[in-house]
């Protein structure tokens, strides 16, 4: 017989998660991908003018060469002194000395761990024996625990934590749903987090998009001081805790309503589903006599004209002991001395009874159950359980029968759901910085398994327009070579950049932009929106930004949020 | 004669399907990461760094070589990324998707070389062959048993390999090899006929 594989008679070769990741380069594939299928350089609106241009005029492709070239070199310049200066930096560099967004701190009992809550909805929750010391060994005693969030940009600006994103080599900004810091100390000396162990984060923030009935997709990633980058963690788990309005963009309240349309057709189905075999009726379980419960002599019913369905009952129940139920009244001491001049009865759920005694306006109402006893509760008891076999027999059957069914409209429902969800989400793609937004709160979940800095949030990507800026005050101060922070308001984020006489600013002329710059005496120098909707753009000429720098020193946070305005 | 081999079908069975299966849920929020990478190959990360290890030992389970295996792993998210474009969303788990560019990559690599694949059979995986041929008058040799797999066709080796030596569930073999769950049921059925069959003229 030919022979077609080498089979061999042992375990395969095992290597642990650890040996196998130092294989795992993204960063070297993705080279080899680039170099494979290099990107294709974005064309400007001034390069795509230039083109055109030159196809016309075929005589102009050296001036236009030289144009574009220009630009091109500018730009370049700018980005390499940009990645320079900053390489100089610290990579967490707070703006403004003692103004930072404050930790709050928690006394924990590292034996048991426990909950603790922060602002009106944020929660962590420490499980048991979570820290570790210096030596290794499980931490006992108490721990103290400090927590910071960081919402807003005005959070971030403060905390001097950077959103920037190196993936491959390229930067991207990190627009936030939200951001943590988390570290415990004991005695003054931190601890860390025990291998296995994590603290569950609840962090409630407010996002603001143009849709949100659909959480958008956000990431956690953790921050990586000494590689200077965030590192990819897992999915944020979003939940909105506030209903979304309805979408002013037509289209997606549409998407909108065929989720919801989409949803009762599945739930219909579901019910029609449910309908087509009769559910089973699960077995009573019989009740014995409890001796703490006071029973009940029920002749005295065959006295009263009118309660037919009480006497009904009672005899339907022939043999049985009546005994007040756990969940009655007591009977009243009058109850004995009263005549009752008729009764009336009437099945509850469990098994039981509401027994109600009637004289004139008077009612006394009585949760009673009928219970057995000694060889007839055991014969009773025997039926139940053959009852139940059956029961849950015919239950398994019938679930056998209609889950396929049940697996395939569902599957057939969830299709049609991510397609709207897709179409959702591209239309919020194309409309992020034009639809009208709206703000909700939400909760973002995830597990912090070490301490630092987390943030819940995702690449954005880059703004489509540039223009090349140099920026001077009022009073004729240039500004060159320092960090200015450059705000999207319809992004959660802030961005650093490098001041220079060629600076490269980048924005959307669709959304509201805000820059600043701190001097040295904590005074800070604006660009106000109205300036950014005056920039030329697709040109590679010059233009100057008048700041306004203001008088005001910057002591505070509120300082801060009274000039950014969010 | 394989007397010894004992395993518990039962516990290996549900061992599989609990480990295997993938909730719609993570398949659908997979597929927004998926949607993303597909605009920006940047955002390919995620994919990778979720799904190298797992691939990572596919592969090496099919050639016992640490250094080939990191070079066909390059090779295979390489060529997942070239055709990210193509992969649409049809309910079927990403990882599906990676195993059959990975299994392609592995049988093109030992074509090229014109070498004969390794395939690991482990004596309780091997008890699951044989608990599905063994009939009480049919006693197996292990070695005619190994022989008769050695003669499998690449397709059916790679159904047998998954289902009973990997305990894949068949969903999952089905998800890999892109066909539905129960015609990879009866695939196996046929396949472990034929085997029987040739089992049966060896003795």
């Amino acid at each position: 017989m030919k022979k077609n594989y080498q089979i061999k008679f042992e375990q395969s070769k095992q290597m642990s998660s650890e040996q196998i990741k130092k294989h795992q380069d993204f960063d070297a594939l993705f080279a080899d991908f680039e170099q494979k299928h290099p990107p294709k350089r974005k064309t400007s609106n001034l390069r795509r003018m230039i083109w055109m241009g030159s196809a016309i005029a075929a005589a102009t492709i050296g001036v236009v060469f030289w144009f574009n070239q220009t630009t091109v070199d500018v730009t370049e310049q700018y980005y390499e002194e940009q990645i320079a200066y900053f390489e100089e930096q610290p990579y967490i560099n707070p703006p403004l000395e003692n103004v930072r967004p404050t930790f709050a701190s928690y006394q924990v009992d590292a034996n048991t761990g426990g909950t603790y809550s922060y602002g009106e909805n944020s929660k962590l929750i420490v499980p048991e024996a979570a820290f570790k010391g210096a030596d290794g060994q499980v931490v006992e005693g108490e721990v103290n625990l400090f927590y910071r969030e960081m919402h807003d940009a005005v959070d971030f600006f403060l905390s001097g934590i950077p959103l920037t994103y190196d993936s491959a080599g390229v930067n991207y900004t990190l627009e936030s749903a939200g951001m943590i810091e988390i570290y415990a100390e004991q005695d003054g000396k931190r601890v860390r987090m025990m291998p296995g162990k994590s603290i569950d984060i609840e962090l409630a923030t407010e996002i603001s998009v143009p849709f949100l009935n659909v959480p958008p997709q956000f990431n956690i990633y953790k921050l990586d001081v000494e590689a200077r980058n965030w590192v990819y963690q897992e999915p944020n788990q979003m939940s909105v805790l506030t209903n979304a309005a309805p979408s002013s963009n037509p289209a997606l309240q549409a998407y909108q309503n065929q989720l919801e349309e989409i949803t009762r057709q599945e739930q219909q189905a579901l019910a029609q589903l449910e309908a087509r075999i009769a559910q089973p009726s699960a077995p009573q379980k019989p009740n014995t006599r409890n001796s703490d419960l006071p029973t009940l002599e029920l002749d005295f019913l065959d006295s009263f004209t009118g309660s037919e369905e009480a006497k009904s009952i009672k005899n339907q129940y022939d043999g049985a002991v009546w005994q007040l139920s756990p969940n009655s009244q007591a009977i009243p001491t009058s109850a004995a001395s009263t005549e009752w001049e008729s009764a009336d009865m009437k099945e509850l759920s469990n098994g039981e009874f509401e027994l109600s005694l009637i004289k004139g306006e008077e009612r006394l109402s009585l949760i009673v159950q009928p219970v057995l006893l000694d060889a007839d509760y055991a014969e009773a008891l025997e039926q139940y359980e053959a009852d139940l076999l059956e029961y849950e027999q015919k239950s398994v059957e019938r679930d056998g029968l209609l889950t396929a069914d049940r697996k395939a409209i569902e599957a057939e429902f969830a299709g049609k759901k991510q397609a709207v969800l897709t179409a959702i989400e591209q239309e919020n793609q194309t409309h992020t910085n034009s639809a009208p937004r709206q703000k909700r709160k939400v909760v973002n979940r995830f597990q912090a398994n070490s301490f630092g800095i987390w943030n819940c949030d995702r690449p954005i990507a880059p703004d489509p327009q540039q223009a090349i800026v140099a920026f001077n005050d009022q009073f004729g101060n240039t500004y060159e070579n320092q960090t200015a922070y450059l705000l999207d308001k319809n992004r959660n984020s802030v961005e650093r950049i490098l001041v220079t006489e060629n600076t490269v600013l980048e924005f959307d002329v669709n959304s509201t932009h805000l820059l600043w710059l701190v001097n040295e005496d904590r005074q800070i120098a604006v660009m106000r929106p109205e300036a950014f909707k005056k920039l030329k753009t697709g040109t590679d000429k010059k233009q100057k930004i008048d700041l306004t720098l203001l008088d005001q020193k910057l002591e505070n946070e509120e300082d801060v949020r009274r000039v950014v305005q969010l | 004669m394989i007397s010894n081999i004992q395993i518990s079908r039962i516990l290996v069975e549900k061992k599989a399907t609990m480990s295997k299966s993938i909730s719609q849920d993570t398949i659908n929020q997979e597929w927004s990461e998926i949607q993303a990478a597909q605009e920006n190959p940047r955002y390919f990360r995620p994919l990778y760094n979720r799904y190298y290890e797992s691939v990572f030992r596919f592969v090496l389970r099919r050639t016992s070589d640490e250094a080939l295996t990191s070079d066909l792993c390059s090779q295979i998210f390489l060529k997942a990324m070239e055709n990210l474009h193509k992969y649409q969303h049809r309910g079927v788990p990403f990882s599906a998707w990676l195993f059959r560019i990975a299994s392609n990559e592995v049988a093109q690599h030992f074509r090229n070389v014109q070498k004969s694949r390794v395939v690991h059979v482990e004596e309780r995986t091997l008890g699951n062959v044989v608990e599905e041929i063994e009939e009480d008058d049919f006693e197996l040799d292990r070695q005619q048993l190994l022989a008769a797999l050695e003669t499998l066709k690449p397709d059916d080796m790679q159904l047998i390999e998954m289902r009973f030596f990997e305990q894949r569930p068949f969903k999952e073999v089905a998800e890999i090899l892109g066909i539905t769950e129960n015609n990879a049921k009866v695939k196996t059925y046929r396949i472990l006929q034929r085997m029987k069959k040739k089992l049966n003229s060896m003795n």
